[in-house]
């Protein structure tokens, strides 16, 4: 098989998967956040991936934290068009115009933010001016999804505009002119639709891929991501982190040492940490590298 | 002359260089009137502005922005409409007059197709201009008879095709059906010819001959080639480094006198050399650069060379106008004689 059409069966598979899992998770009515069983159970017929240190499913957990980036990711994707792609496209559709170099000045500005600094420091603005954290806890994946989004428009816009710039010297384009097609129509349906499709796609599929990375990224971190009790693929692995920590700790109380921390891994797994280790990380491994993967194929096929 | 459809006073057109930034002046006053239904030539070296002399006029400039001074009067269904040419994008052209009424066919057709929509799609989309209250399923009925009109075998199957998959003497014909389904009065054809083996040639100019004469088109050929203008053209208008130097009658381009331009001459000798398959005549390079206030022919002219002298200092001296010759046949010459 072509690499190219293997990209896009991969990041097929990939996407309906996470589909269907998010789909699953409606159908799903045991509480994420509540202790079902004993602790640091093994795999089992009741509990297929065994239970976390809390005596938690960690099956429900693995399937609920899709709720963390699955509709919020898809309102990133949906702010980012919205912004990106008609800023994008006036850019390259005039480029002459003043209003085009204060627009890619603002841009410019934007863009010049390292994304996770951006992220962290608006959310902390953001949970500091709020006065109760918990009641605002849904709204701040959301607050983290505009960040995301807002921090790809740069690269979007950008890289919307220059095609849209190469084809709007393209010959084809002054043919329609002069066939006196209207703007709009050369812009919509000629450059933006025909010939500007896979290459918007493939950057939706960044982006998701990428408010998939901060979102985990930042559940593991602790503060600014999903609060616990509820679950994210990030602060599953976090548990897991403060589980070897406690081990490590009950060995031998003091060290840091990179051997006794190995030592500690190796009892936290022993002890039936292996799971809640692997789950997420092959989980956020596999959805981010699908993701890129269909983002490759679109690149590929003129994106 | 017929019911005018088009008449240009004093144009000039200047376009920026994009190495230097300088304006070089590319066409340089130039006055002419075209009839309903005529079918005119305009022929040329390269580089004599021909090109960028229609297009300024139909407004296809986004490549090169340039300054255009002069009018433009066009006679539309609706009546007289000014064209007052100014900035590129700003001012009216024949494109803005109504969509549609101008239609231009492209030198390289396959570069003025959009490679990644069907033929069918491109053609339906010029039947819009035309008719925009027209139903999808109208346009494309509409594009299939244009498909049809320009000679394609089986406009069905070569709508859904995409530009890649024509060859080269299918891809003018769509390209001549994509300026026809906006249903337009005036149609320019810049080389139509170019690129095309003898065969192919043949049948687009035939086709071209054939729906001008059913359409009622006003034909404007931008063309090398001299087999085009001996077959098609009522006119021939001659464009040297971006003047008008000869407008008139077929019959009196090809026929050699004392009337004729002596640039019309040198252009002759040349193609006929080319089609026997001599090596053409030798040729001083033309001087580049605004020629100023001389006749801008004067450093190749071979009739100046055996004038008078007093007639001399005037090539040298003066810009000859563009003088009636009779019968609709103006030349640019000091010592043309009749
Ligand atoms: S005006 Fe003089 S230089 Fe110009 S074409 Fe006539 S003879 Fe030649």
């Amino acid at each position: 098989m072509r690499l190219r059409s293997l990209s896009a069966v991969l990041g097929a598979i990939v996407v309906s998967i996470l589909v269907g899992v998010r789909l699953l998770a409606l159908f799903v009515h045991v509480d994420p956040a509540e202790p079902t069983d004993a602790p640091l159970l093994g795999p089992s017929s009741a509990h297929l991936l065994g239970t976390d240190q809390l005596g938690r499913d960690l099956l429900v957990r693995m399937i609920e934290s899709t709720e963390a980036f699955a509709v919020p990711g898809l309102f990133a994707v949906l702010v980012a068009l919205l912004v990106g792609v008609p800023l994008g496209a006036a850019i390259g559709f005039w480029p002459r115009a003043k209003a085009t170099a204060v627009a890619r000045l603002g841009l410019t500005i934007v863009g010049a933010w390292p994304r996770l600094v951006l992220v962290v420091v608006v959310v902390a603005i953001f949970m500091v001016s709020v006065s109760d954290p918990a009641e605002w806890a849904g709204l701040r994946l959301y607050v983290l999804a505009l960040l995301v989004a807002i921090s790809f428009v740069p690269q979007l816009a950008q890289e919307l505009s220059e095609r849209v710039l190469t084809f709007q010297r393209a010959q084809f384009v002054e043919a329609a002119r002069a066939h006196g097609l209207p703007d709009h129509r050369i812009l919509f349906v000629h450059i933006l639709w025909a010939n500007c499709r896979e290459l918007v796609l493939r950057q939706c599929c960044l982006l998701f891929a990428s408010f998939l990375l901060v979102e985990t990224s930042l559940s593991y971190l602790g503060d600014y991501g999903v609060p616990p009790p509820r679950p994210s693929w990030g602060n599953i692995l976090s548990d897991v982190r403060s589980q070897v920590i406690h081990v490590r700790s009950l060995a031998r109380p003091d060290s840091w040492a990179p051997w006794d921390i190995a030592l500690g891994l190796e009892r936290a797994i022993n002890e039936g940490a292996a799971l809640a280790l692997l789950a997420p990380t092959l989980a956020i491994v596999v959805s981010i590298g699908g993701l890129l993967a269909l983002a490759r194929h679109f690149a590929e096929t003129r994106g | 002359m017929s019911t005018p459809l088009l008449r240009v006073e004093n144009l000039s057109v200047g376009v920026t260089d994009p190495l230097d930034g300088q304006e070089v002046v590319v066409v340089d006053d130039v006055s002419f009137s075209l009839g309903r239904g005529e079918v005119v030539a305009l022929v040329g070296e390269s580089g004599s502005g021909k090109t960028v002399l229609m297009r300024s006029l139909l407004g296809i400039t986004s490549a090169k922005p340039g300054v255009m001074q002069g009018r433009a009067t066009a006679w539309t269904e609706e009546g007289e409409a000014a064209l007052a040419p100014r900035r590129p994008g700003r001012r009216r052209s024949l494109t803005t007059v109504r969509p549609g009424w101008a239609g231009y066919v492209f030198q390289h057709p396959l570069e003025a197709l959009d490679p990644y929509q069907t033929v069918g799609r491109q053609v339906a989309d010029s039947v819009r201009v035309a008719r925009p209250r027209a139903s999808t399923a109208e346009r494309r009925e509409r594009a299939e008879h244009w498909l049809a009109q320009v000679a394609l075998p089986n406009p069905r199957a070569v709508a859904e095709l995409h530009p890649h998959e024509l060859s080269g003497g299918m891809a003018q014909r769509v390209a001549v059906a994509v300026a026809l389904a906006t249903e337009p009065r005036f149609l320019v054809a810049d080389e139509p010819t170019t690129g095309l083996d003898w065969s192919v040639r043949r049948e687009v100019l035939d086709l071209l001959a054939r729906l001008q004469d059913e359409q009622g088109l006003t034909l404007l050929l931008i063309t090398h080639d001299f087999a085009v203008v001996r077959h098609m053209a009522d006119r021939v208008l001659v464009l040297y480094q971006g003047r008008l130097v000869e407008d008139g009658p077929r019959s009196a381009f090809f026929e050699p006198g004392p009337g004729e331009h002596p640039y019309s001459r040198e252009l002759q000798a040349r193609v006929l050399a080319l089609e026997e398959g001599r090596p053409p005549p030798p040729s001083l390079r033309a001087p580049s650069g605004p020629a100023g206030a001389s006749c801008p022919y004067v450093k190749r002219c071979a009739r100046m060379a055996v004038g008078r002298e007093h007639d001399q200092e005037r090539c040298y001296s003066e810009v000859p106008p563009l003088v009636p010759f009779g019968d609709g046949h103006r030349v640019a010459c000091f010592l043309s004689r009749r």
